[in-house]
């Protein structure tokens, strides 16, 4: 999708997000991210096998090498979850592409 | 994803869209473009192919390498200008807004001494490009339902635009489980950072309910699911016109995934601004466009960072109210020494403030706060006064027998009472409690609660009304309400604020136009902003001399930005 974020720079910004915000800051060093409440396999519905072409290893929310920013618990890149999303979580809904 | 349409079908029904929407303003057609009046650092025309010469065409210029974008919008002649005092000499990529057309990517070389030329010439959108360009509230508009279904979707853009359900392919089931797991992320959740609250799982452990199935099936009947492309005509606006095309608009492009919320303009020139999932108090300059972040301590690890609402007291400080954090965080802009003070239950379940009004403390050395959640579900909004000198939450409870005074936004008038605002689409009253005395009075209204608002000098309180899309204003001498519809349906009013001469300004969630309502004679001008952004609060900069215009900031809270409108026609 045109004006969006490749998965790959989304993760990568995911990992950036939790250090965020630093430049142009003044003691900025003393932000630390916050530990975020995630779901559980069972009420994330979770499942070890993909749907479809959906799967972990192709959701933003992936964290290599098996971890989840949302599920808790070890995740496989070949397993899903009904928050699979073939948005950038970078692409917060705000339209951009031919403007 | 899949995001196809059917080409045919999308482009015939585009360019014949705009009979079949809403209500659009009458404008009066302008003689001349009040841009052509000044020194113009770049001019041209956009002209299409189908079209010929193109009226309301938002034409964007951003010198390479700067956060700062300069828009202005093509006459009904096709021209633009933009003030040579606003475009230094450079290399500026040009871009543009009109829904159904793109541009190639374009350039234009400024050099000082005179205007450079370039003519636009927009070719038609692909039909992914197309649906892309749809604002939430053209996919409303577009989407058939019921209006009890459309008002649905407009909780979705609170954290996200509707491409998101829109573009799914999930079925009434799947999107039933979505819908469910959307009440149990935080305010400030986004997609970006999926805060959830801190009883997500607990409350996630039953099946979804028959309201959240209800909208999921109706999403699931919108969207992608078992179809190739929407099985409804995408429809979108007219382009401005007019006066509403008499604009400069200037676009400051915030770093690190800032997510602006509220902003307010300073006697000095500043805008500074608070951020929905970040613990900082954060200040633009706006003639440089760097961007300072004065960071709050976090109290409550694993709970959500960031900030709603940001006041300034008349004695300069910058106060926030820290959400899930339950703290008040204040600065001193001179020192850029950062305190918090905690809400009293604070570390009880997940108390949280939102909303927090210390414009007026300097009557009674008292700001009014609310918090939310806490360890009482029967009692989970609670409003306060607090004491500055001394830091003392005290309670003001609702008269007897009465429900929570439950609120969204506070506003305080200028003897310091408060105004509460529910935003709940049955809400038929709003309130104000006394600073001195704690009794509250309810406000009638037909429905629609409210939303945000501003007090102006005549002491009457302007406020939005979300749901029910109208803008209102209460004024105490005579005890009236007068409520405004908005030109445009579902557009998700979020705050409006009175200029105290002439204007009324107000920004929707919805629409990416900004509204001007000319209080004497009702007409509305509504300005097009250059990119979707998700507004939310604004404020009103007031005209510099007798006869001016006034301007209004306000920000894209989803995509990192602070924008100024500033008309060139009353
Ligand atoms: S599909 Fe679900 S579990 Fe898998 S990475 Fe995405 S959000 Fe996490």
């Amino acid at each position: 999708m045109a004006g969006t974020i490749s998965r790959r720079g989304a993760i990568q910004n995911l990992g950036a997000a939790a250090a965020c915000g630093l430049a142009g800051s003044t003691r900025a060093q003393e932000y630390k991210p916050q530990a975020q409440v995630k779901l559980s396999k069972a009420v994330a519905r979770y499942q070890d096998a993909p749907k479809g072409n959906e799967s972990c290893g192709s959701c933003p929310y992936f964290v290599l090498p098996k971890g989840c920013v949302t599920v808790e618990g070890d995740i496989s890149p070949t397993a899903w979850c009904p928050m699979y999303t073939s948005f950038a979580a970078l692409d917060r809904g705000a339209h951009s592409a031919g403007r | 994803m899949k995001s196809t349409t059917s080409l045919g079908g999308v482009l015939a029904r585009l360019f014949f869209a705009g009979a079949g929407l809403a209500a659009w303003p009458a404008l009066t057609a302008s003689p001349a473009m009040a841009q052509a009046q000044r020194a113009a650092a770049l001019t041209g025309k956009v002209s299409s192919l189908e079209e010929g010469a193109m009226e309301g065409v938002v034409v964007s210029a951003k010198r390479k390498g700067s956060t700062i974008m300069v828009s202005v919008a093509s006459n009904a002649q096709g021209q633009f200008s933009f003030p040579a005092d606003r475009l230094e000499p450079g290399v500026y990529d040009v871009t543009m807004r009109a829904a159904g057309y793109v541009l190639a990517p374009t350039t234009a070389a400024i050099a000082a001494g005179g205007p450079a030329q370039l003519d636009l010439k927009p070719t038609r959108a692909t039909k992914d490009q197309y649906a892309l360009q749809l604002s939430n509230a053209e996919w409303i508009l577009s989407a058939p339902g019921t209006p009890q279904q459309k008002l649905s979707l407009l909780r979705c853009f609170d954290c996200h635009g509707l491409q998101r359900p829109i573009f799914s392919n999930k079925n009434a089931q799947e999107m039933a489980v979505t819908v469910q797991r959307m009440t149990v992320h935080t305010a400030n959740a986004s997609p970006n950072y999926p805060f959830f609250q801190y009883d997500a799982v607990e409350k996630l452990n039953r099946p979804p309910s028959k309201g959240e199935e209800d909208v999921g099936a109706y999403i699931a009947s919108i969207n992608l699911n078992g179809r190739d492309t929407w099985p409804y005509p995408l429809k979108t606006l007219p382009r401005p016109k007019g006066k509403a095309n008499q604009v400069i608009i200037t676009t400051y492009d915030l770093p690190d995934l800032a997510a602006p919320h509220d902003t307010l303009r300073d006697k000095e020139g500043n805008v500074w601004f608070s951020d929905f999932q970040h613990q900082f108090i954060s200040k633009l300059d706006p003639k440089t466009g760097k961007v300072t972040r004065y960071p709050v301590p976090v109290s409550k690890p694993g709970f959500p960072t960031g900030g709603l609402m940001i006041t300034q007291d008349k004695d300069g400080n910058i106060w926030e109210g820290m959400m899930g954090q339950a703290q008040i965080a204040k600065l001193n802009p001179k020192t850029g020494e950062v305190s918090i003070l905690l809400a009293p239950e604070w570390d009880k379940g997940d108390t949280r403030f939102t909303m927090i009004d210390a414009l007026h403390s300097d009557v009674d050395g008292k700001l009014w706060t609310k918090t939310n959640g806490g360890p009482d579900p029967q009692h989970s909004n609670k409003l306060y006064q607090v004491e500055l000198a001394t830091g003392k939450f005290t309670e003001v409870l609702p008269p007897a027998g009465k429900r929570d005074i439950a609120a969204y936004g506070l506003v305080t008038d200028l003897e310091n009472n408060v105004y509460g605002l529910d935003n709940n689409a049955a809400q038929k009253q709003i309130w104000r409690t006394n600073a001195k005395t704690g009794e509250t009075k309810y406000i009638d209204l037909p429905d629609g609660g409210g939303r945000r608002g501003h007090i102006d000098s005549q002491n009457r309180l302007w406020f939005s009304q979300f749901y029910a899309n109208r803008y209102g204003m209460y004024d105490p001498k005579t005890d009236k309400v007068t409520l405004w519809e908005l030109p445009t349906s579902y557009a998700g009013a979020y705050d409006v604020q009175y200029d105290d001469v002439k204007y009324v300004w107000g920004a929707d969630m919805s629409t990416d136009l900004v509204q001007r309502m000319d209080l004497d004679s009702g007409e509305w001008t509504s300005y097009l902003l250059p990119i979707s952004i998700n507004t939310r609060h604004i404020d009103v900069q007031k005209a510099s001399a007798p006869g001016g215009l006034s301007s209004m900031w306000t920000e894209g809270q989803q995509n990192g930005k602070i924008v100024h409108i500033e008309p060139l026609a009353p």
